[in-house]
């Protein structure tokens, strides 16, 4: 067999592997939102897109053998594109075949549903530590950088133009316990956090990348 | 194991809403979102991790080494407290 008839033969399920990405990416993307570029920095991040192509592969070879298709790229196209679909649906192979140890199989459907369940929560928590950690770290090069004093002048400038009373009350509050804090690397940081709350994002980016400290 | 029951105080329930509405946080973050001390809040969220409710990752550094978050057994407890009260940028959805 050629290298070239090899790579007919396996380009389809390269195929529907490629493409079962697409819906697997279009649900991480609903799930996570924005926080996708944290849960993609997760191994369990990586490991859902894996069960998805590998997912999207195994049912293309199943519909391949249980309907007798040709291995075509056009078939692998929809199936990759439509496996959870096609997984979820009740016209499917999976439900439709009767067979003594059905039991078993809804058993063994639930314990991939479980790991996919796991993997979800890993990367959403993986998600979660990174964001915090981001948080951290900014917080700690901006203290660093200008100090709490500086920060705090800035901040309170911001919260005075909040428009919301109960927000300006909150900021307020959180900022003059954050001044309050005896230790100065933790009152630095605090009003650093504060103003990640209140201070837009382009700001932020420009103190930090700002050369002089921040007027107080 | 049988299931415990842990008693919490407001001060407790308030720090595991806390993380539950930002997922995962260090404790000077705590601190700020809840308007205390980190000096008081580090050793209350030391105890919470003691008692199973929260779980460690390291971060890199001296500074704030640990991020927290809840454990399965801390989510439940943290879910009877109301979420969404405080103002921020940092507030997410829960159910997300």
């Amino acid at each position: 067999m050629s290298t070239s008839q090899v790579f007919t033969a396996l380009a389809p399920y390269l195929l529907a592997a490629l493409l079962a990405l697409i819906p697997a990416l279009v649900e991480v993307l609903r799930t996570f939102g924005r926080r996708v570029g944290f849960v993609l920095h997760s191994g369990a991040g990586w490991a859902i897109l894996a069960i998805n192509a590998v997912t999207g592969l195994l049912t293309y070879a199943a519909v391949k053998w249980f309907f007798g298709v040709s291995n075509d790229l056009v078939t692998a196209a929809i199936v990759g594109l439509t496996f959870p679909t096609l997984l979820r649906s009740p016209l499917t192979f999976i439900s439709g075949v009767e067979t003594p140890d059905a039991e078993f199989k809804e058993s063994a459907l639930h314990v991939l549903a479980d790991l996919y369940d796991q993997l979800l929560r890993l990367a959403r928590e993986d998600a979660d530590t990174r964001q915090a950690n981001e948080r951290a770290e900014i917080a700690v090069r901006l203290a660093q950088k200008h100090g709490a004093d500086a920060l705090g002048h800035q901040v309170r400038w911001r919260i005075n133009a909040l428009g919301d009373v109960a927000m300006q009350t909150h900021y307020q509050q959180a900022l003059e316990q954050a001044l309050a804090i005896a230790n100065e690397r933790d009152r630095g940081v605090a009003v650093a956090m504060v103003a990640l709350d209140v201070v837009p994002r382009p700001t932020i980016r420009e103190w930090l990348r700002r050369r002089q400290p921040l007027e107080e | 194991m049988g299931e415990r029951i842990l008693r919490l105080n407001a001060k407790d329930q308030e720090l595991l809403g806390q993380v539950l509405e930002l997922g995962a946080a260090t404790a000077i973050e705590v601190a700020v979102k809840t308007l205390r001390q980190p000096d008081e809040v580090r050793p209350e969220l030391e105890r919470l991790h003691q008692s199973g409710l929260l779980k460690v990752r390291r971060r890199k550094g001296d500074y704030e080494p640990n991020i927290y978050l809840l454990t399965a057994e801390g989510k439940q407890y943290a879910a009877q407290v109301k979420v969404g009260s405080q103002p921020g940028r940092a507030r997410r959805r829960v159910d997300e």
